[in-house]
């Protein structure tokens, strides 16, 4: 558990905070009666940690609304979440409150094949619609690495990617219509099925905002049909530098594969530990590639590929040859952040991204960060979009600010390269005191003014994205150290 | 016609030559209340219901292509570049911004970015939302501000980008843009088919669309009640495209005839309709499987000239001509059917005649709209920026 | 109090620093499934267990009993997990801690020991037992015992199935053919109380291999029940009475039917890891450990089935497919029987509810579950569910017979053994 510096707003809490939910909702909605059951619902995937003042279990729209009105009424912050597998705190109630979890907000409302589109509920798992949508030959496209437990809920706060998100775009260009409840409890719909609306893209703001313009009840997103054949290669060279160097190759060639990833010898360790997927041990760096598709082509497609490779230095060139190797192969690369667990007790993932030009020297620097700090670092990563995860590896929670710090080291080499602090996983309260290393004040400015619109009282997820004064002061005087 | 506060030469021309500038035009525009219209190539006067404002901030000098990395897939460009202009200088590098916006010669980045302005090939490249991944704006109280970056993928805070993308320069002036580009691809083919029924065109766009062939257009085209024509455009590697060629000519062939060929000047042609700005354009945008329905209201009306249609977007175009009674039923008629349809729509062009009584968004019921005037209060609360451009202001 | 009674026993730190709390185990677990609360998921427990230790959750208290008691111990997250965490381990720990802080009843007290320590390793106790429960059934005693107010009693006596079998079998079956291994047959508790019929079948299945298959009288219950309801001593006992009763013989394996016991059976080395005396001799007698079917997939069948017109769905018991890691030798062995149509059962791989003594003691959970399973059995469309363990057996057999689906459930042996019936 971190230490963070909390500032506690909730204008109720305890018993009247619980009572009165339960006087609103019942009691199979809330959670609180024991005080001990809430301590479960202070972590997500990452590594901060918070307790909240009750949880919510909302059946429909109508609860989340009733509950968004009485926490407006009371000043109660209120933090959504999914299966809570976040990678940036975005689930923890950092200023107390109330957590909702829409764990029981979890079905299919309509499956319209007709216009390529599906209307689910927050708190689906991603990967229960593609598989419902399968027999129609469709798929959502967003395959987070989470894509069996997170939710599709998660997946709008968030904007996930996923290895595929490289051809064919992440979250933000896969939902087309939205139910939100606002902080002050008005239900809003946005958009439907059809591709644009009349007005401001207020679907396009509300995507990606982590909770903090309001809560999603109901998201329709596109389908998209399946691809007729794929060609999944994997290439081992002896080193990263060659691997990436592959990559850049393979972009400037004018291919565009559907997913371009890379790992490297430890996070591959740890993989073949966990998952057994037939991952050269002895390999510096090892490359999985993907081009999907209409069948014809394919093959030449992939040769291209993998000729790209061997001039690179590829020492071993794989092509899957069945379905079930290339699920293997693709299960090792989802599995790669968990397996850590094999490796250390503890992880802590990064998420920048840089220019693809900018790899070899990035990763360079990544792995001089870990000699300095004497951190044990892994990498698997979307290397198509530049989207790095170092994973640094730690046993103890003392060594916290230690990992800290080599992330914000690594996260700054990535801004300096002109990239991003975060990919995909989102800035929550994990890099909401670095936003002032990508964002000039204006720029935080204009956000701000985007956060007032929506969400005037300033309740909804609070103590995200943007830095707050409290928790920040520390990094701020670092900053100007 | 011209949206001057008069016909005197009283309005006021401003033409930035920087972001900074442009700023600091706005803030004193603001001090002073005055009115402001942004304009890049002018290609887009018809959309909205704009009133005459006291400043034009001309956006045409914030040009020139400010970096583009190639192997990086990425190009940054001021709003004042002419679309055709970056098109050329990303052509000579073997790349492209896959957007095939009307009016490409003229038309400006950040006009086609504040209009959302996309073609026929949002298909299968998406439209400007997806394509674009940074901005840089001026704002009326005199700031600069970043929203978005330079990299491909990028979730840090909100993405403001998206509210810019249709705004008509409602909530700030884009003065520079970030795009990704595409490789130029290797192989095209076109085919064309005709139909006698709009349900038949549509479902062999359907056909096609369901397979994993993604062409880079599906439009069709209905010019009468039994002539319809669907139009296919494939890009890409050769053999995909040859066979997504032979799975549209499939799926045409069993309601209509197919013929194989050059495409790229019919879907030109298709996608600056019309010509001329007599008689009312309404661009609706609706669930894909919608179309038929709609397209089937559509030519029934008194005064149906032709109706185009971005068959895989679900956008659709519909001409009317006719006497004023006429237009106004038209537009009404087809606003209401958008929505029935559950979509929206918007009266494009109409003559200046009618502006009274053919409003631009109908009754203006948008869903959210209460939300996007906060928004709009926030970013431009003295309201100066294009009154009237949008439906929000 | 803060902290584990016993920590020995307790769920340890090295264990339980494993989980990187990525949440892959969620939608697995049937009780986050049914409840949806992170109290009763993997990740929750784990979390319950991690904050015993930092003492801030009391094993006393009610959030640790109550999910504690919850889990099914079906051990699906272990599946999913890709950091390898075993929590099976886990939650047996924890319910051994529970246990010794629990505050039970003396009736209660008495009830468990006189099932622990009396019925389950007694065989004969455990047939009449089962005998008596039968024909109380078959009387309607679960009405009378409903209209007297004992529902739960009455719904537990539902799930006797309609045929018990119970006979005693023969010290040894020869092999048929050239003797290709020698084994010895676990025949558990229930399996020889209730099931001996399915005992007798997977002797003449390996006989008919090739397989010469001894079955020692001396053995007792393995000691499962006892480890998963936190009762680790009186499973130790078990556990060193087994081993001492089969170690010497000569065998190549030691084969199980039920994958309940089979999964304990392969753990006695972690069970007596703290005793010196017997760590070793047990993690002998685990590695000789294997299930009816994974060791006829492993030497393959040399005879060969005669044909079933059935469209039969096969569900895998949690301890065979988690536990045990068995997935595809079941499905193997029923594919080789010709005219056998082997269905898709959608949740396959979800517990049916059953788990041990979870339908005595979650009577709720474990309907709710049951429910769910029927309802993916009957969709299926298969007329016969295949699956290979008794607990799991009874269930289903319950469940399909409330839902008046005309399904009957077999364990995998019997479904081979019919087969050769006809060849």
């Amino acid at each position: 558990m971190t230490a963070t510096e909390r500032t506690l707003r909730a204008g109720i809490r305890g018993r009247p905070l619980i009572d009165g939910l339960v006087r609103l909702l019942g009691p199979s909605k809330v959670i609180g009666e024991h005080p001990e059951d809430l301590l479960i619902y202070e972590y997500d995937g990452a590594v901060d940690t918070a307790t909240p003042d009750a949880v919510v279990l909302p059946d429909d729209t109508a609860d989340v609304a009733a509950l968004a009105r009485f926490c407006h009424e009371h000043g109660v912050p209120i933090v959504p979440r999914g299966a809570g597998t976040g990678l940036s705190g975005g689930a923890i109630p950092v200023e107390g409150g109330v957590v909702v979890s829409f764990a029981r907000m979890s079905r299919i409302l309509e499956m319209d094949v007709a216009n390529r589109r599906a209307v689910v509920q927050p708190g689906l798992i991603n990967l229960h619609l593609s598989t419902a949508a399968a027999p129609h030959n469709l798929h959502f496209v967003p395959d987070p690495s989470s894509q069996k437990a997170c939710t599709l809920g998660g997946n709008v706060a968030e904007n996930s990617g996923g290895p595929h998100t490289l051809a064919y775009g992440v979250t933000t260009n896969h939902v087309t219509g939205l139910e939100i409840v606002l902080s002050d409890g008005t239900i809003v719909r946005l958009g439907g099925k059809a591709e644009d609306g009349e007005g401001y893209d207020l679907i396009g703001a509300f995507v990606g905002s982590e909770g903090t313009l309001g809560l999603v009840t109901e998201i329709t997103v596109k389908l998209t049909p399946l691809p007729e054949d794929k060609r999944t290669i994997l290439a081992a060279f002896p080193t990263m530098d060659q691997a990436s160097a592959s990559v850049s190759a393979i972009i400037a060639s004018g291919l565009v594969p559907a997913a371009i990833e890379l790992m490297d010898q430890l996070a591959t360790q740890a993989v073949e530990a966990a998952v057994g997927a037939g991952y050269p041990l002895d390999a510096g760096g090892i490359l999985l590639c993907e081009v999907d598709g209409l069948r014809d082509g394919l093959d030449e497609l992939a040769s291209r590929i993998e000729a790209i490779c061997r001039e690179n230095g590829a020492t071993t060139l794989r092509r899957a040859q069945t379905v079930l190797e290339r699920e293997k192969l693709w299960a090792g690369r989802k599995g790669a952040f968990a397996a850590m667990g094999r490796l250390a007790p503890a992880y802590y993932v990064q998420d920048g991204v840089i220019p693809r030009t900018r790899l070899p020297d990035v990763l360079r620097t990544v792995s001089e960060v870990s000699k300095r700090h004497g951190l044990r670092i892994a990498n698997v990563f979307h290397a198509g979009d530049g989207n790095l995860h170092p994973l640094v590896l730690f046993s103890d929670m003392r060594e916290l600010e230690r990992v800290h710090e080599a992330g914000l080291e690594i996260l700054t080499a990535c801004v300096e390269a002109g990239g991003s602090l975060t990919g995909e996983h989102g800035v929550g309260m994990e890099k909401n005191c670095y936003m002032p290393l990508q964002f000039r004040a204006e720029d935080l400015a204009l956000m701000r003014r985007v956060k007032t619109a929506f969400d005037p009282a300033d309740l909804a997820n609070p103590g995200k994205i943007f830095p707050t004064p409290s928790r920040c002061r520390e990094f701020q005087l670092h900053a100007t150290r | 016609m011209s949206l001057d506060r008069n016909e005197t030469a009283t309005v006021e021309r401003l033409r930035p030559a920087d972001a900074r500038t442009c700023a600091d035009i706005l803030r004193r525009a603001g001090e002073a209340r005055q009115t402001v219209r942004v304009r890049g190539g002018g290609t887009k006067e018809y959309l909205g219901d704009p009133r005459p404002t006291d400043l034009v901030l001309e956006t045409t000098s914030l040009g020139g292509i400010v970096e583009h990395v190639p192997a990086d897939l990425t190009v940054t460009v001021g709003a004042g570049t002419r679309f055709r202009e970056l098109e050329d200088a990303l052509a000579r590098a073997g790349q492209m911004l896959a957007l095939d916006p009307p009016h490409a010669d003229a038309a400006t980045i950040g006009g086609i970015v504040a209009a959302n302005s996309s073609g026929f090939r949002r298909a299968r490249y998406g439209g400007v939302r997806d394509l674009l991944i940074g901005t840089r704006c001026a704002l009326v109280d005199g700031t600069v501000a970043s929203a978005g970056g330079r990299v491909v993928k990028n979730v840090a805070g909100y993405d403001v980008n998206k509210l810019l993308i249709g705004s008509f320069g409602t909530l700030a002036v884009i003065t520079e843009c970030t795009f990704k580009v595409t490789p130029l691809p290797v192989a095209t083919a076109g085919l064309r088919a005709r139909f006698r029924r709009a349900a038949d065109a549509y479902a062999a766009a359907d056909l096609v669309a369901r397979t994993p062939a993604r062409p880079a257009a599906l439009a069709i085209d209905g010019r009468a009640r039994d002539a319809w024509e669907l139009v296919v455009l494939a890009e890409g590697e050769p053999a995909a495209v040859d066979r997504a060629i032979a799975i549209a000519a499939d799926a045409a062939s069993a309601r209509g005839r197919a013929e194989r060929g050059d495409v790229t000047a019919a879907l030109t042609a298709l996608r600056e309709l019309p010509a001329s700005a007599d008689g009312v354009l309404v661009r609706a945008s609706l669930p894909p499987a919608a179309q038929t329905a709609f397209a089937e209201a559509a030519m029934r009306l008194e005064g149906f000239m032709r109706l185009v249609s971005d068959a895989a977007s679900g956008i659709v175009r519909v001409e009317v001509r006719g006497d004023d009674d006429v237009l106004v039923a038209a537009a009404d008629s087809l606003l209401a059917d958008a929505r029935v349809c559950g979509g929206s729509a918007r009266v494009e062009r109409r003559p200046d005649r009618l502006r009274a009584r053919v409003e631009a968004w109908g009754d203006g019921d948008v869903p959210g709209l209460f939300l996007m005037r906060r928004l709009k209060d926030a970013f431009d609360p003295n309201g100066i920026l294009e009154p009237g451009r949008s439906v929000v202001s | 109090m803060t902290g584990y009674p016993r920590p020995i026993d307790a769920p340890s730190p090295e264990l339980l620093q494993r989980c990187v709390h990525c949440g892959f185990c969620l939608p697995t677990c049937p009780t986050y499934a049914v409840l949806g609360v992170e109290m009763d998921s993997p990740r929750g427990r784990i979390r319950l267990m991690e904050t015993v230790w930092s003492g801030r959750v009391d094993v006393a208290g009610h959030t640790f009993q109550k999910h504690i008691d919850q889990c099914l111990d079906c051990r699906a997250c272990e599946t999913a997990c890709p950091s390898g965490v075993e929590y099976g381990k886990l939650v047996e720990g924890a319910r051994s801690q529970l246990e010794l802080a629990r505050k039970r009843g003396p009736l209660a007290r008495l009830a468990r020991t006189v099932g622990f320590r009396v019925i389950l390793p007694r065989p004969a106790v455990l047939a009449g037992f089962v005998r008596f429960s039968a024909i109380a059934r078959r009387l309607g005693a679960a009405r009378v015992l409903r209209i007297l107010g004992f529902g739960r009693l009455g719904d537990l006596l539902a799930l006797v199935p309609t045929r018990v079998s119970s006979q005693r079998l023969p010290r040894s079956f020869a092999a048929i053919g050239a003797r290709r291994g020698r084994v010895a047959l676990f025949t558990g508790c229930v399996m020889r109380a209730a099931f001996s019929d399915t005992n007798a079948a997977t002797a003449r299945v390996l006989a008919r291999n090739g397989v010469e298959v001894l079955v020692p009288g001396e053995q007792t219950c393995c000691g499962a029940l006892h480890a998963h309801a936190g009762a680790r001593d009186d499973s130790r006992a078990l556990a060193r009475r087994n081993i001492e009763a089969l170690e010497a013989l000569d065998v190549d394996a030691f084969i199980v039917n039920a994958a309940g016991c089979g999964a304990h059976l392969k753990e006695y080395g972690w069970l007596l890891k703290d005793d010196a005396k017997w760590r070793d001799r047990a993690e002998r007698f685990a590695s000789r450990v294997r299930d009816a079917t994974e060791y006829l997939a492993a030497v393959g069948l040399v005879a060969r089935p005669g044909a079933m017109r059935v469209r039969a769905t096969y569900d895998d018991p949690c301890h065979l497919l988690h536990g045990q890691k068995i997935k595809d030798q079941p499905r193997e062995l029923l594919r080789t029987i010709p005219g056998l149509e082997l269905l898709p059962l959608v949740e396959a791989d979800m517990c049916c509810g059953s788990a041990g003594t979870y339908n005595v003691t979650q009577p709720a959970l474990s309907k709710a579950l049951l429910e769910r399973k029927v309802e993916h059995v009957v969709a299926s469309g298969a007329n016969m569910l295949v699956t290979a363990n008794p607990g799991c057996q009874m269930q289903i057999d319950a469940g399909l017979r409330a839902a008046r689906a005309n399904v009957p459930v077999m364990h995998v042996m019997d479904v081979l053994d019919k087969a050769y019936e006809t060849a």
